[in-house]
């Protein structure tokens, strides 16, 4: 598997090195260039986000729990300012005026501390607990708060919040003030009824002492939170966040606001939330929905004396700010890296160019070259490769006009020399030409006497007489033949025989060529076997192509034997007609293979009388060359001599 | 006897004719070029066939023979060209004047009684 992954990653390579190959050099600069900027600008602009989103929000997180801390301070503070009041008060008065049974001197005391401290109301309670002066109401009875009333008449002080019962609202006349109509909201806990009867309250408490240092009851001053928003506002102008306390999960005293903009008292905490601070008893940070949007928050328990969760105290800042800054910063980090991009391909851009066009000035003076002009200099001055390039490139261009005019010279040279070549050959012919024919002159004379002597018109001659001229006879047809095939060749070397191309059957034309040397071959009781294809054809001058079989055919029976065989085959050969003609005579020695097609040449064969000028197989080979063929030779010493002529079909 | 007019620069080859053609029974009449050949029509009604050579001084065998074809007299007298002029251009040029037969130099005496005997015969 691994292996396959391998190979996969490298054909993958090898098609995209092979894409690139087909793409422009300014292309491929441009990807690269693209893949160098946006690689490195996600990377940073990804990294750069999230850290400062992540820092971000800690941050926010750090300074909710810290306007936590200022939340619990500003609590504290309130508290011990209820507490140092209530230590203001002097037992003295309290304890005379309890012993004069004087409650309105008592009522005065809580009136006047009730109004010091800013509190909702203040009691005072005998030693069985019952109450004997409340600042809001004559009415007596017993605080509804038992286990503070023990504590203090224990002889305890008492400074916490607590649940303050419905009674005792209702005794004091706050009921009106504290009732909280429940309203629930997105996400937030359901809950049985509809108005919290209920009441949070700052409570203040201490025993009072007689003379001899017994208990003989209690003082407690009491600031409930329910609607009060003297501390929320407090802390919210310390930290400039969003503050709640809750009794239970309900908040009773909040700066948070509905989306009318009144304070969103009576609503519910997140079901989330209150699993974690109410039910679990834990400090609950991050993000949670309040009322109606998202908030960064810290949330914490609120103890009564007996350590009981008896409410919450929440501190929040919202979070579109932030969300909104780090879209902010998104966009920001996306516009710049799209800049930056843009900039990479301008760069880029400008860059290929100083790399493509000194590129193409190269290469439109390459075309220059090719198309012959060489009088070239590119002008690329940059001191790179390219310009080293181009440095090399001016250099060639000088080298090959250098040397162009030296092959325009020598092209020159050899054309005169051919021209002058061309003269030489045409008086050549015109010598051979008009030797010829003057020398015919003479030899029509000596041709025509001598058949007349020899012909006895001249008188009987004996047989001395007849075989002398017999030889002189002879040897003038000799004469005759060489100047008729000095002229056959120089004619045929010179072009100045027309050739009449058409389609021949090669059998036929073979038979034609026995049928004329039937007497020789009869004469020597010679055996030719044919082997010849018979549709074979070729596009030849027939007559001309005729005395080169009858040439070749006429020398394979010169040189057999008595009774020797020859062989005659033709067939296709690609696109020519192959004769071969062999004979089993006495061959030809290598060192005049190379030579029999030369003028003049003739191999010495002591038993076979000279008859010809050697002029034969060059006129051979001139007929089979201009006819685009080919005749070769192929012999051995003692076993006889092969021609091969290859003939175009077409 | 048909009467025969040759027309031959060279002594030799003109004895030679003309001991060839007597030998066959021919009457012959001899001229060193054209102008000689042109005379001797004028001086010879009779002129059954006149044998040519190309090649000559004063006029020569493609004048004479221009001459003649011109001439109602004469144009009807066979020819036959008697050259060592062996082209083939030579020879078609010759045939366009209107010439009857061709014989190369150096020619055999059978092929030149055989070519007067079938040129007189037509």
């Amino acid at each position: 598997m691994h292996l396959n992954y391998d190979i996969i990653v490298i054909n993958v390579c090898n098609k995209v090195m092979n894409m690139m190959k087909k793409i422009k050099l300014r292309g491929r600069l441009l990807i690269l260039s693209i893949i160098i900027s946006i690689i490195p600008v996600i990377i940073l602009g990804v990294v750069s986000v999230e850290n400062t989103i992540k820092t971000m929000n800690e941050e926010a997180q750090k300074k909710i729990n810290t306007d936590l801390q200022i939340a619990e301070y500003i609590l504290n503070e309130r508290l011990d300012f209820l507490s140092k009041s209530l230590e203001l008060v002097s037992d003295e008065n309290i304890v005379s005026s309890i012993k004069n049974k004087n409650l309105n001197s008592l009522k005065m005391t809580t009136s006047k501390l009730k109004n010091i401290t800013n509190s909702d109301f203040v009691i005072i309670f005998n030693k069985e607990g019952k109450i004997l002066v409340s600042s809001n109401t004559n009415k007596t009875g017993y605080v509804d708060i038992p286990s503070i009333t023990k504590k203090v008449l224990s002889g305890k002080k008492i400074r916490s919040v607590e649940i303050i019962d419905e009674n005792t609202l209702k005794n004091e006349n706050l009921i009106n003030k504290t009732v909280i109509s429940i309203k629930t909201t997105e996400y937030s806990i359901k809950v049985n009824k509809t108005t919290e009867n209920l009441a949070l309250g700052l409570i203040s408490a201490r025993p009072i002492y007689d003379e001899n240092g017994n208990i003989i009851g209690g003082i407690l001053v009491c600031d409930i939170l329910n609607k009060d928003y003297y501390l929320v506002d407090k802390i919210s102008n310390h930290s400039g966040d969003v503050v709640t306390i809750f009794l239970d999960g309900i908040r009773i005293s909040t700066d948070v606001e509905n989306e009318n903009g009144t304070r969103a008292v009576g609503t519910l905490v997140s079901k989330e939330v209150y699993d974690k601070v109410i039910r679990q008893g834990e400090i609950y940070q991050g993000r949670a929905f309040v009322v109606d949007k998202w908030y960064i928050t810290s949330y914490k328990p609120i103890y009564n004396s007996e350590n009981e969760i008896i409410g919450m105290l929440f501190v929040g800042t919202p979070e579109r700010p932030f969300i909104e800054l780090q879209q902010n910063i998104k966009a920001h980090t996306i516009l710049i890296g799209f800049l930056s991009i843009i900039l990479a391909l301008i760069v880029s851009l400008v860059l290929s160019e100083t790399i493509i066009s000194p590129i193409k000035k190269l290469k439109s003076a390459a075309e220059k070259i090719s198309s012959g002009d060489y009088n070239i200099h590119v002008d690329v001055n940059s001191c790179d490769e390219i310009g080293e390039l181009a440095k090399a490139f001016n250099k060639m261009a000088e080298d090959v006009r250098k040397s162009h005019e030296e092959l325009k010279r020598h092209a020159k040279e050899l054309e005169e020399s051919y021209e002058k070549l061309k003269e030489v050959d045409r008086l050549k012919s015109e010598i051979i030409s008009i030797v010829s024919h003057e020398l015919r002159t003479p030899l029509t004379s000596i041709k025509g006497y001598v058949e007349l002597v020899l012909d006895g018109l001249m008188g009987e001659l004996n047989d001395n007489q007849r075989r002398c001229l017999e030889i002189a006879k002879n040897n003038i047809d000799r004469l005759k033949r060489l100047i008729d095939n000095m002229l056959d060749l120089s004619k045929i070397e010179s072009g100045a025989i027309k050739f009449d191309m058409k389609i021949v059957k090669i059998k036929d034309m073979i038979n034609e060529v026995l049928n004329s040397l039937e007497p020789l071959i009869k004469e020597k009781n010679i055996e030719v076997v044919c082997d010849i294809e018979d549709s074979l054809t070729a596009k030849v001058d027939k007559d001309r192509i005729t005395q080169v079989l009858i040439n070749l055919i006429e020398n394979a029976i010169k040189f057999s034997p008595v009774k020797g065989v020859i062989e005659i085959c033709a067939f296709r050969d690609d696109n020519y007609a192959h004769i071969i003609i062999k004979d089993y005579g006495p061959g030809i020695p290598k060192k005049d293979l190379n030579k029999i097609f030369d003028k003049f040449y003739q191999v010495n064969f002591p038993k076979i009388k000279k008859d010809g000028a050697g002029l034969g197989l060059a006129i051979c080979k001139s007929i089979v060359e201009v006819h685009g063929g080919k005749i070769w030779v192929e012999s051995e010493l003692g076993k006889g001599t092969t021609f091969h002529i290859l003939l175009p079909i077409r | 006897m048909a009467k025969i007019l040759v027309i031959e620069d060279e002594d030799d080859i003109l004895n030679l004719i003309k001991i060839i053609l007597n030998m066959e029974g021919y009457l012959t009449i001899l001229a060193k070029d054209g102008e000689e050949g042109i005379n001797a029509l004028k001086n010879n009604k009779d002129i059954s066939l006149i044998i040519l050579d190309i090649k000559m001084p004063n006029m020569d065998g493609w004048e004479f023979l221009k001459t003649i074809k011109n001439n109602n007299d004469w144009k009807n007298i066979p020819i036959i060209v008697l050259t060592a002029y062996t082209q083939v251009s030579d020879i078609e040029k010759a045939r366009k004047m209107g010439i009857d037969s061709y014989i190369a130099k150096p020619f055999s005496r059978e092929n030149l009684i055989k070519e007067v005997k079938k040129v007189l015969s037509s």
